[in-house]
């Protein structure tokens, strides 16, 4: 009998965040920044810092440094097989805001904290634009 | 009024550690609660508060247990707070008490996860899997303090080696306590570099233990605590803290919320950190165990990795630590391990590794309460005899 591959986990799309994966299947990198202060978020309902409440998806660089990582060793979920070992990191985007992503294009053993990445996105189907970072030019 | 010394720990109740095959949540959370009322000396008739942390990975476990051993509790809350459940349910107990709505508290911990072979942070089989950090490969707790254990080495210099310590010195521990889950089974730093990589930087010996188990404990009022069974163990502080913060903070993957849940039990207690005889603190991961020993002030910040390497957290060191084994070698009953090793020290009752003389131990928990990465509550007991 052939099983059918295990799909990858999907992100959890919200009505908070639905403006930024529709951004991402444009492959546009968005923030949510304050339109008093300028601060920028990912995502929030009112500014942390004045308390505005008027908060609007902008384009964002896509930019910004390898904050920490680590290189996943362990299978917990079987869409990943084959895939060990891979890399998980934390993204100091340079607007601010940090994200979890991946970072790409090189092996895994290579990540070094304060790398300068830059955003490149991965169409894993036909909803989802997964936003990953590769080493910056 | 302060609550110092108005409290106490009356009974405490510990099932076989290890694998507990044929047994379910419920059958341990029972015999841990069982074991604890007659510890205590109290009638079952006397408990009339019951706090648990529900047991399952999700299902949560432990409501019908009440029914299954007699009792007829009036306060009866599910309170979860992941590792700080053991002390967040004490702070209820205390506080049910206070208001009037208790008198006597039974807290309590089970789980079978080791029976039922489940890989923590792994999600429930079958089904589409919603999770933006899953999306990104991202799972449980363990791959997410490697994040934190990435960061300090880059900030401080802290090896896996010094990682390696604790699990060793934690073993140790384990080894002369014949309860322990990993009673027989010694480790060398030798081995602990040899274990796989997990989330590298963290490997196998890096994370705690997974156990079949339970542990429960009754509070009670210092006036009720008078006369029963076995000496008090009293309340001096507690506190806590939630690493929540707007946004991100960047110390969040060197720094636990220690200060906030310290500075309310310490001064609450009315002590210093050069009074505790003993700590016990929570050990999901030897990373978390340096994180804490530096959030208390044992030694300084970046300088964890040193201090356990020299030893300062053995029997005769600075400040004996983890003195049954922890949730890395005794037994994995989250924050109620450490919690329950400071009773056991205050009474007198850690065997080959009991703290001679402790008169005050220091307990924590650490637990994910659903707020983000890396944001963990922190949470403190202080203790007596």
């Amino acid at each position: 009998m052939v099983q059918a591959k295990p799909k990858k986990p999907l992100p959890l799309i919200e009505p908070e965040t639905q403006a930024f994966w529709e951004a991402a299947k444009r492959h546009e990198f968005t923030l949510q920044k304050c339109q008093n202060c300028g601060a920028y978020y990912f995502p929030a309902t009112d500014c942390n810092k004045c308390s505005s409440p008027k908060m609007e998806w902008v384009q964002a660089s896509g930019k910004g440094k390898v904050f920490t990582f680590i290189t996943m060793h362990q299978l917990y979920h079987p869409s990943f097989e084959g895939e060990i070992p891979y890399n998980v990191s934390i993204i100091e985007l340079a607007e601010g805001p940090f994200m979890m992503s991946n970072v790409v294009d090189i092996p895994a053993d290579d990540v070094k904290i304060g790398m300068p990445v830059e955003v490149v996105f991965e169409d894993v189907n036909d909803e989802v634009a997964m936003p990953r970072f590769k080493p910056a030019k | 009024m302060s609550i110092k010394d108005r409290y106490a720990i009356v009974g405490l109740g510990i099932t076989k550690q290890g694998r507990l095959p044929g047994m379910t949540e419920n059958g341990i959370r029972a015999e841990a609660i069982l074991k604890a009322i007659a510890d205590s000396g109290l009638k079952k008739e006397e408990i009339d508060g019951y706090v648990y942390q529900p047991g399952g990975m999700m299902g949560g476990t432990g409501g019908d247990v009440p029914r299954m051993v007699g009792l007829a509790p009036k306060f009866l809350w599910s309170l979860n707070t992941g590792g700080g459940t053991a002390i967040s349910s004490l702070i209820s107990a205390i506080g049910a008490i206070e208001s009037g709505a208790a008198s006597c508290v039974v807290c309590s911990y089970a789980s079978n996860w080791l029976s039922e072979r489940r890989l923590v942070g792994a999600p429930a089989g079958g089904g589409e899997v919603r999770s933006t950090a899953a999306s990104y490969g991202m799972f449980g707790p363990g791959p997410d303090h490697a994040l934190a254990a990435r960061r300090h080495m880059h900030e401080y210099g802290t090896t896996s080696l010094e990682l390696g310590a604790i699990a060793v010195t934690q073993r140790d521990y384990a080894n002369q306590r014949p309860e322990s889950q990993m009673y027989s089974r010694k480790i060398t730093l030798e081995d602990h570099q040899v274990s796989r990589m997990i989330a590298d930087p963290l490997r196998f010996l890096d994370f705690c233990l997974v156990s079949d188990g339970g542990i429960a404990f009754i509070v009670t009022s210092a006036e009720r605590a008078k006369n029963l069974l076995r000496p008090p163990v009293y309340v001096m502080g507690v506190g806590l803290g939630h690493q929540v913060r707007p946004g991100w903070n960047k110390d969040q993957y060197t720094t636990l919320d220690v200060a906030p849940s310290k500075e309310a039990a310490f001064k609450t207690a009315g002590i210093t950190l050069d009074d505790i005889d003993v700590a016990e603190l929570y050990d999901c991961f030897t990373i978390t165990v340096l994180l804490e020993t530096e959030g208390y002030g044992w030694c300084k910040k970046g300088e964890g990795g040193a201090f356990f390497a020299a030893g300062n957290t053995k029997i005769d060191g600075k400040i004996p630590m983890n003195t049954g084994g922890g949730n890395l070698s005794w037994g994995y009953n989250q924050g109620f391990t450490p919690f329950a090793e400071a009773v056991i020290q205050l009474r007198g009752d850690g065997g080959a590794t009991q703290v001679k003389g402790a008169e005050i131990a220091l307990a924590s928990g650490h637990g994910g309460t659903g707020t983000g990465s890396m944001q963990y509550c922190h949470t403190t007991a202080i203790l007596r005899r």
